[in-house]
């Protein structure tokens, strides 16, 4: 005999409790359809979140604000506990970081002269926007944020986002108003690099942790833990020599980075507009540019 | 005396209480908190609220509602699209085929089912994503969104309750 439902006064007719498992049936077949067709075609899924991050982004950035006054609230308090202490502690960096300013300067004059010998053509790219972190796009398996610019900002695919430390991804998906930044850490970030001083191309292959890893280092080559990484500008989509990070760990033949930037307390992010020189062996590119 | 506009104005906008109140949750749990760590493990709060009202009020939670969410929560966190739809409504299958084990029980039955439901959907999370990216993903960050999910789950069931006495009634 069929049992009567608690609480739910719909279900005492037997042909409703059959359309909504028929309901619940197609719809988990649809969920599981979209699934696979996402997995096989991912520029739909892509265009169809870049629309849907349009809308949702205004409503983003009003609530997102009263978080940001929040932790500015706490920031404030905690600064304000430690406030002796922590003049002390600039004082100590400051004496340290004049030592190095002086050695900057001499190095960059020198590089300068250096550069213009050899005739270098340096693009580190420049900032055209610095957006602001709306939404956290992330999961446990995305590392991703959400920017209240778009298309209508001037912003493209594939251009740099830095924070103040370095760099932090790449944009990879861009609607009217809102952009996509995937994270240096995502499972799916990867960017050609070079480690250490003797500057050994490799590709940093973020793993969802917290520290990317190192892969395709020449044979032989070792890493070793404090060895900076930078970008190394191959392939033309990163700009050369940005700062990334340093060697933290070179343990069961995995070495890890520690990132200079910080994606926990990441406000606002600088874009980059960094345009790749031409390919010489598309005669195309060549005619383009010399138009 | 015949209803007004009115009486149905004020019916239709405590039925749709659960899910507006669902989707908020879905968008808070997707603003930048700036806290270590919490990005990557940020607790599942649309499930608490799935979970919930699918126990107290599943005609005020149906499954087209879930499907939406799903798909919404999909296209806001970069997953693979479908992936929560599909786990969610699967959720909602089970518990509401178990539903009177929890109902009228007390907290800590409920907190302990939710605890098999969040287990349950984390390991299939887990599952659809290592078939989607092809590759073994670590576990790490799925158990601790699990232990977090788990942990603050009294909190709100405690506010869905109040919702529940003071608005959907």
């Amino acid at each position: 005999m069929r049992r009567i439902r608690d609480n739910d006064a719909h279900s005492f007719l037997p042909f409703r409790a059959t359309g909504q498992r028929i309901t619940l049936l197609i719809l988990i077949f649809l969920s599981t359809a979209i699934f696979i067709v996402g997995k096989a075609n991912t520029g739909l899924s892509d265009r169809a979140r870049s629309s849907l991050a349009d809308v949702t982004v205004p409503v983003l950035d009003v609530l997102s604000k009263p978080i940001l006054g929040l932790d500015w609230a706490a920031k404030r308090v905690v600064d304000m506990i430690f406030v002796y202490r922590e003049n002390d502690h600039l004082r100590e960096i400051n004496r340290r970081l004049r030592d190095w300013q002086a050695r900057a300067l001499r190095l960059e004059q020198e590089n300068q002269r250096f550069e213009k010998l050899l005739n270098v053509q340096n693009d580190f790219g420049k900032t055209v926007i610095t957006p602001r972190v709306v939404a956290d796009a992330s999961g446990p398996f995305v590392h991703a944020k959400l920017l209240n610019v778009g298309k209508d900002d001037g912003i493209r695919k594939g251009q740099v986002a830095t924070d103040d430390f370095g760099l932090v991804g790449q944009i990879v998906a861009v609607g009217q108003r809102s952009a996509r930044l995937l994270l240096l850490t995502d499972l799916n970030s990867r960017v050609p690099v070079l480690v250490g001083a003797k500057q050994n191309p490799a590709i940093l292959a973020g793993d969802n942790t917290r520290f990317p890893t190192i892969v395709f280092l020449p044979v032989g080559v070792q890493a070793m833990p404090g060895d900076l990484v930078v970008t190394s500008g191959a392939g033309g989509v990163f700009p050369p020599r940005l700062p990334i990070g340093r060697v933290v760990s070179s343990r069961d033949d995995v070495i890890r980075v520690q990132l200079f930037s910080d994606s926990d307390r990441l406000d606002f992010v600088n874009i980059l507009d960094f345009r790749a020189p031409p390919k010489l062996e598309d005669p195309r590119s060549i005619a383009d540019s010399a138009k | 005396m015949k209803p007004g506009v009115l009486h149905y104005m004020d019916t239709g906008l405590r039925a749709v209480t659960p899910v507006v109140l669902a989707f908020l949750l879905l968008v808070i749990s997707r603003l930048p908190f700036g806290i270590e760590g919490l990005e990557s493990a940020m607790p599942l709060l649309t499930l608490m609220a799935w979970y919930y009202w699918t126990i107290y009020r599943p005609a005020l939670m149906p499954s087209i509602a879930l499907f939406v969410l799903g798909l919404l929560q999909d296209l806001l966190t970069g997953g693979p699209l479908g992936l929560m739809a599909l786990v969610l409504l699967l959720v909602h299958w089970i518990v509401d085929a178990q539903r009177r084990v929890f109902l009228g029980k007390s907290f800590v039955v409920g907190w302990w089912g939710f605890g098999l439901v969040a287990l349950g959907a984390e390991v299939v999370i887990w599952l659809l994503a290592c078939i989607y990216y092809d590759q073994l993903l670590g576990v790490r960050p799925f158990g601790f969104q699990f232990m977090l999910t788990v942990a603050i789950y009294p909190c709100f069931a405690w506010l869905f309750s109040w919702v529940q006495r003071a608005i959907v009634k």
